[in-house]
């Protein structure tokens, strides 16, 4: 049984005429559409939007292609933290290399290109590549994994309708948070539904079941 | 070398008195202290002189940038993560978005190798710190409880504890009571009360992107300012590449490098205040026909004994909301298992800091724990809200294997990138388990299921460390060079052990005390 949000309704950005404005400008421009990319390629960039899908579980291709742009930007803009392990590549490197050995996989495996693969084929296959049960020259393939499900949940977990699914009340500057303790919520904080709280009890998620 | 007449600094071709490489927390504290003593200091930053009201947003993607971004590789057994957790960049360094906690280190701390046959004892004593300690309390200023019960000191603090703690907060506190295990508020640079032009914090759960309000302390908003109002130079955008020393073995300055462009400047003394990473790299990179590995380094130990905090961090889901954005992230501690645990069964401890989160941060620790992707992750995220998170600060004991040297690749300033190799050792992950385990009998205790384990570091520390022997240390007592008399390191790099408190205000204090020497030594005549 699928079971959504326990916050039907909540949406964070109804409060951000409460925020300082230059948060409020940083996540308004979040949700304006993407340009062209510019670090990706053009089939590189709807390989990724749909990898995204799947690492995430979102259909919402407006969302994704958000998502995805917004990557795109980051890498290309070089504003990614530095670090990394010796002996790969940068990010930006071992995503689009990663992202061609996985076309080349899907063609070698199902004799299609990785857009015209069912989600369970995909899945699939981004499974053996997580668990390194594919055979890449230059990059561990569970690296790469873990590079591209990271920023994946990076960017995605910072757009807005996410927030408001997971009842995230958002920026509070500055306003601030003023009922902190167990059982208590400011007014603009998200009003969870009782019946869709035990439905996901019920589908095994959920709030946990009291012990006592 | 290049000096064109519109750079915006003024003491560039004079020689002054004090070089400080770093604008971070330890850099901000020297510069203040030597500043206001009317000694002629230039502060160097590698990154941007940062404005709250204008570069600060309630955002955990965007205030990365306050992150260390430069190329950095790591190998070993267990290459940490150097990103936002771990480094800082630009005016305030660390202390832009740190959690603020601040206790002290333990009295033990300091004797390791006396006590527990373990680590080196530091040159220094609990006792030496106490003055700092204090000054530090009163300074930022300290908010905690009225009755601390660990370590060398049981307060009260200058400042009251935070008051209403978060549901994230209270569950430490009740799971620790239904053990009898003691827990109380963390002493924290986050105000209560107002003090100066700065309000009382605001709950708004973004301490680790970067204060608002000004409620919480960094340098960028304190001892910086205060260091330019005493006329200290601080030159941002200049990325330090060398220290410059002649034949008799005193540093002359330094070389360093702004808009691709190298320039020079002269100084009597020069204080390294660069990090654990970048100031082994920087005495490294200033290597010269003299001094083939590098300044400081005739030990050979500039880079050896390198050490990061392990920060696991354990989450359950509760029966009830947790929200756990909300509240200053940590609030509540237990330092209960600090010590050497009477049955031996592990060297040294660790501390458990209750932590709130923001969705990017357990995201993130959510796929670490179990690496779950699609459907699974994202029904986890929909419970977000019902999880609440425990994190370790857990001791790592000194290792000469674990190091900070040059890789042969480059870094965006065409500098040799620094290599961080490590591996926990077999005592550490002893620290670990038990650590762990603690976690998860606290969180069940407080009514919770524990459904993640997420490793996790913070706090780089070492690699420059102190010591009475210039055979076996880099600095002395002064976080002076054995090699060079007026070359100085003031940051957690001369850290001898880790210790299992986070290190702000220890490494503050010892550099507030290098730096009442160093005003001595000049008053004396001596730099």
């Amino acid at each position: 049984m699928m079971v959504g949000t326990v916050y039907p309704g909540f949406d964070v950005m109804v409060q951000s005429p409460h925020w300082d404005r230059n948060t409020r400008h940083l996540i308004e421009a979040r949700l304006q559409p993407p340009g062209p990319a510019q670090f990706f390629s053009p089939p590189e960039i709807a390989l990724l939007e749909a990898v995204l899908g799947r690492l995430l579980d979102e259909l919402d291709s407006t969302l994704l292609q958000r998502v995805a742009g917004q990557i795109d930007s980051y890498l290309f803009n070089n504003q990614q933290n530095g670090d990394h392990k010796s002996g790969l590549p940068p990010t930006g490197d071992l995503l689009r290399k990663g992202l061609h050995l996985l076309e080349a996989n899907a063609v070698l495996l199902f004799q299609r290109p990785f857009l015209q693969l069912t989600p369970l084929e995909m899945d699939e296959l981004l499974g053996k590549v997580q668990r390194g049960e594919v055979n890449w020259q230059g990059i561990p393939p569970g690296e790469f994994f873990r590079k591209i499900t990271g920023i994946g949940i990076d960017f995605f977990f910072s757009q807005p309708e996410i927030w408001s699914e997971i009842g995230f009340a958002g920026p509070a500057y500055p306003r601030g948070y003023y009922r902190l303790e167990t059982g208590l919520k400011d007014p603009w904080e998200p009003i969870s539904d009782p019946e869709r709280e035990d439905a996901r009890v019920a589908a095994g998620l959920g709030p946990a079941r009291r012990l006592e | 070398m290049s000096q064109s007449t519109d750079l915006p600094w003024e003491l560039l071709n004079t020689e002054v008195d004090v070089i400080i490489i770093g604008a971070g927390a330890t850099g901000g504290v020297v510069a203040r202290e030597l500043g206001t003593a009317g000694l002629k200091v230039v502060l160097m930053e590698a990154g941007p002189h940062w404005e709250v009201s204008r570069d600060f947003v309630s955002d955990e993607l965007h205030m990365r940038k306050t992150a260390w971004q430069a190329r950095r590789l790591t190998a070993g057994n267990d290459p940490p993560e150097l990103g936002h957790n771990i480094s800082g960049f630009g005016v305030g360094g660390g202390t832009l978005h740190f959690t603020a906690v601040v206790p002290r280190f333990f009295p033990s701390d300091f004797q390791l190798e006396t006590r527990e046959g373990v680590g080196a004892d530091w040159p220094v004593t609990y006792e030496d710190l106490v003055p700092y300690w204090q000054a530090l309390e009163r300074d930022l200023p300290v908010a905690g409880p009225k009755y601390y019960p660990w370590g060398g000191f049981q307060g009260p603090y200058p400042y009251p504890q935070r008051d209403p703690i978060a549901a994230t907060q209270q569950i430490l506190h009740i799971g620790c009571d239904r053990l009898g295990i003691r827990s109380a508020g963390a002493p924290l640079a986050i105000l209560s009360a107002p003090y100066n032009d700065r309000p009382p914090c605001t709950n708004r759960g973004f301490c680790a992107q970067g204060c608002l309000p000004n409620a919480k302390f960094s340098t960028l908003i304190h001892h910086i300012p205060q260091a330019i109002k005493a006329g200290v130079e601080l030159r941002t955008g200049c990325m330090v590449n060398r220290v410059l020393c002649g034949p008799d073995d005193r540093v002359e300055g330094i070389s360093f490098l702004f808009n691709g462009q190298e320039y020079r400047q002269k100084a009597r003394v020069v204080v390294v205040c660069a990090s654990a990473i970048e100031t082994p790299r920087l005495l490294l990179m200033s290597a010269n026909g003299r001094h083939p590995q590098g300044l400081a380094n005739r030990s050979g130990l500039v880079g050896r004994y390198f050490m990061l905090h392990s920060g696991h961090e354990v989450i359950a889901r509760f029966p009830y909301e947790v929200l756990p954005y909300k509240g200053t992230p940590i609030t509540m501690t237990t330092q209960e298992f600090y010590e050497t645990p009477a049955d031996g069964s592990r060297v040294r401890g660790f501390s458990i800091h209750a932590h709130g989160s923001r969705p990017l941060a357990f995201m993130s620790a959510v796929f670490k724990a179990k690496r779950i992707w699609g459907k699974d992750l994202r029904e986890v995220a929909r419970d977000y809200n019902y999880f609440a998170r425990l994190t370790l600060v857990g001791e790592v004991l000194p290792s000469a294997s674990n190091t900070i040297t040059l890789s042969t690749e480059k870094d965006r300033y065409g500098l040799p990138a620094p290599l961080v190799t490590f591996s926990y050792g077999e005592n550490d992950k002893n620290v670990i388990t038990a650590g762990v385990r603690t976690c998860k009998q606290i969180l069940e205790a407080a009514g919770g299921r524990v459904e993640f384990v997420s490793p996790d570091t913070s706090h780089m520390l070492g690699g420059c460390r102190m010591g009475s022997d210039p055979q076996t240390s880099v600095v002395d007592q002064w976080g002076r060079s054995h090699d060079h008399p007026n070359l100085f390191i003031a940051d957690t790099a001369l850290f001898v052990t880790s210790g299992a408190s986070n290190p702000t205000i220890t490494a503050m204090a010892l550099a507030w005390r290098t730096a009442d020497y160093i005003k001595e030594e000049f008053r004396q005549g001596n730099l």
